[in-house]
């Protein structure tokens, strides 16, 4: 209920409620543009170009389809794709030639491994992906979509979305495994 | 496996907590996008605003102008009050009033034509009312009545007067009204039943008359000048009609709808038989959407469009000067001033919010005036002036003769003044979409008069029986006024090609309208409502 007082106030372009709402998502917007992005100040214009998206289009959220999160969490992935293709970032291309080369830990550390990273530890891994590893890790692993949602929405095809996702969890076993075993 | 994938999203989930998230809300209001939309909004709500206002002081001024206009028609019923009170002889009975009318316009009115049945009818009762003749009792009868509309182009100044006259008898003899009335009502009914017919096709002759005078005050195209000629002895006032209509031509206007895609307006296409999830897809499929459409601003920020609306506005006048005339008679006198403008522009856009537009204008200031003066002169002489009725042997014999009284002359003055230019107005506009139908757009630019004309005729001196001048006599340029324009509109888009506008529309002169030579100025401004209509190509 408060949520949605909230944006029926916002339909009506009031700035008070559109804090409150930009407030309530704010963090949890972040950390899903930071799992996207190279660092926090990209990650920010991510995200405020979500916001901004998502405040401009608020009339076109239908509550029966879905709760408010979902759909601001659609929008900002998708304002974070749209962007990335439109802004192709060399140095992503660099860390691809330099995380493929990266040894691959074995499967049986893995949860051992897992349960002992922090957050900042677990974005630092991410951010070492090559985009197109962890745009799909990310659309599988934290967005919860399928293989066809997401060689659609990135055209791609299936069988690229998970070999993709493999590689994708596989590097970052990799990297994770040498973070948490190298003592800092 | 699963169980790790599921502890990497719960840790996924803190990794935006260290956000200040107050401080990125305050970046985000900074960003371009979100100022934007402010200052849109802003926008809006003053033009709302000013619309508003333009409307209401409009609403206003008109209210005031009827309520002037109806402080004159009261001040007009106490001197019609006043000058019944000054009536010193008995009133005759109605019909027989009506007889002396026509008698008394006839001679006061040569030019009063009476068709041929009409003059037949005035022979037989003349004939009839000398067979009938009784002598009975002398009666003193002062009687006039008449009411004319007399035009400029008949007699610019002296026909330019009421007459109201309230009379003393010098001859005749006086005797019992009463008695006159009775003996009148016993034996001469006849007399008053044709009397009424005759009044009534006098009636018809004097409404011929003032058409073939409206006629020809049309065919010489001068304007007309109300006036009301009246007897103090009247039962009717007859009012003069100085609520000329005012007429509020609603033209056309227009702008120009530039297409600004906005990811905003176009909404997502609504699966319904897909999960929520699939949302995403659609958002993508909207973006890319919103990305062809934003290629094909190119496509409007070239156009051209031809507009034309009409301009309806409340004017006013700054005169200065030393000069007593226009100070007296154009700052107290004048109770509308109005003015109607016709526009055809071609408008270029440069960009999609900027463009630019000329064409041609064809304005025209109205003003109007309006006075009424009342002056008592004593001591008047008139000479064949209907005296007194004999009734004898069923007979009646009319006196006639000289009487000296007073005199009052009310004099009422309507006058008309235009002051016409054709000019080329040159606008830069400035649009906002607001919606994708609703646009709005302001304007500011300025106007050259290729020429400049005035009618009418205007007060020459300060006393009411002052002659008058015409306005080309009173060094008025003929050519290069420069006025100041201003606009600020909404624009409805009916379709692709076809708008129309709804606005208001601010006019300033920035130029003296007399030539140099002369010392007083006289600038016009105005405020008030365009409509007009576009069309894109």
């Amino acid at each position: 209920m408060y949520l949605d007082r909230i944006i029926e106030k916002c339909l009506k372009r009031d700035r008070a409620a559109e804090k409150l709402l930009y407030l309530h998502f704010a963090k949890q917007v972040f950390g899903i543009c930071r799992r996207y992005s190279n660092d926090d100040h990209q990650a920010e214009d991510y995200m405020q170009d979500g916001f901004m998206k998502v405040f401009s289009n608020l009339k076109s959220y239908d509550a029966k389809k879905g709760h408010i999160e979902a759909w601001i969490v659609r929008i900002v992935v998708n304002t974070i794709l749209s962007n990335k293709r439109k802004h192709k970032m060399k140095h992503q291309e660099l860390q691809t030639e330099l995380t493929d080369h990266l040894a691959v830990a074995p499967e049986e550390s893995d949860e051992v491994l897992f349960r002992d990273i922090q957050a900042s530890e677990l974005l630092t891994a991410i951010r070492q992906l090559p985009t197109k590893y962890r745009d799909v890790l990310n659309l599988f692993i934290f967005e919860n979509l399928t293989h066809q949602e997401i060689a659609q929405l990135m055209n791609i095809e299936v069988s690229s979305s998970r070999s993709r996702l493999t590689r994708a969890k596989k590097l970052l076993k990799t990297i994770l495994t040498k973070q948490v075993t190298i003592p800092v | 496996m699963n169980d790790n994938w599921n502890h990497i999203r719960k840790i996924a989930d803190s990794i935006g907590s260290d956000l200040d998230a107050e401080a990125a809300w305050d970046r985000f209001e900074q960003r371009p996008e979100r100022r934007k939309r402010r200052s849109l909004f802003w926008w809006s709500t003053g033009a709302v605003g000013v619309l508003a206002l333009f409307l209401l002081l409009g609403f206003f001024f008109i209210k005031d102008h009827h309520q002037s206009l109806q402080e004159v028609v009261a001040d007009e019923s106490m001197i019609d009050t006043s000058l019944k009170n000054k009536t010193t002889l008995d009133v005759k009975l109605d019909k027989e009033k009506k007889l002396d009318q026509i008698a008394l316009q006839q001679r006061q009115n040569p030019h009063l034509e009476f068709n041929e049945t009409q003059s037949q009818f005035q022979s037989k009762l003349k004939a009839k009312l000398k067979s009938k003749a009784k002598p009975l009792t002398d009666q003193v009868l002062v009687e006039k009545s008449n009411t004319t509309s007399i035009y400029q182009a008949q007699a610019q100044q002296e026909v330019n007067e009421s007459l109201v006259q309230n009379s003393t008898v010098e001859l005749g003899q006086t005797h019992n009204t009463s008695a006159t009335e009775t003996a009148l009502s016993d034996s001469t009914s006849f007399i008053l039943e044709m009397a009424n017919d005759l009044s009534t096709q006098q009636a018809d002759a004097v409404e011929t008359n003032s058409m073939k005078q409206k006629d020809m005050t049309k065919n010489m195209g001068s304007y007309p000048i109300e006036q009301t000629v009246q007897d103090s002895y009247s039962a009717v006032f007859h009012k003069p009609d100085h609520t000329s209509p005012i007429t509020i031509d609603i033209g056309i206007d227009s702008k120009i709808t530039q297409s600004k895609t906005s990811i905003s307006t176009i909404p997502l296409p609504i699966s319904t038989n897909l999960h929520f999830a699939s949302t995403i897809l659609q958002i993508e499929d909207y973006i890319q959407l919103d990305n062809q459409l934003s290629n094909t601003k190119h496509l409007f920020s070239k156009s051209w469009t031809v507009q034309a609306r009409h301009i309806y506005g409340i004017a006013s006048r700054t005169l200065t000067g030393d000069d007593e005339l226009f100070n007296n008679r154009r700052s107290a006198q004048e109770d509308l001033k109005e003015l109607n403008a016709t526009e055809l522009l071609i408008t270029r856009q440069l960009t999609p919010l900027f463009s630019i537009s000329s064409g041609l204008s064809v304005g025209q200031y109205r003003v109007k005036l309006f006075e009424v003066n009342q002056d008592v002169i004593q001591n008047v002489v008139f000479e064949d002036v209907l005296l007194e009725r004999l009734f004898k042997g069923g007979e009646i014999e009319e006196r006639r003769g000289r009487f000296v009284g007073s005199q009052t002359i009310t004099t009422e003055r309507t006058r008309f003044q235009q002051y016409q230019d054709i000019s080329v107005p040159v606008y830069a506009n400035l649009h906002i979409k607001i919606t994708p139908k609703l646009n709005l757009m302001m304007s500011t630019g300025a106007s050259i008069s290729l020429v400049n004309m005035t009618k009418g005729v205007t007060f020459e001196s300060t006393i009411s029986a002052g002659t008058y001048q015409s306005l080309d006599q009173l060094n008025y340029r003929s050519i290069g006024l420069i006025q100041g324009l201003a606009n600020l509109s909404l624009s409805i888009q009916l379709n692709q090609k076809l708008d129309i506008q709804l606005g208001g529309h601010l006019r300033q002169d920035f130029t003296n309208r007399f030539k140099q030579s002369e010392a007083s100025t006289d600038r016009f401004n105005s405020y008030g409502v365009m409509l007009g209509i576009q069309r894109r190509f």
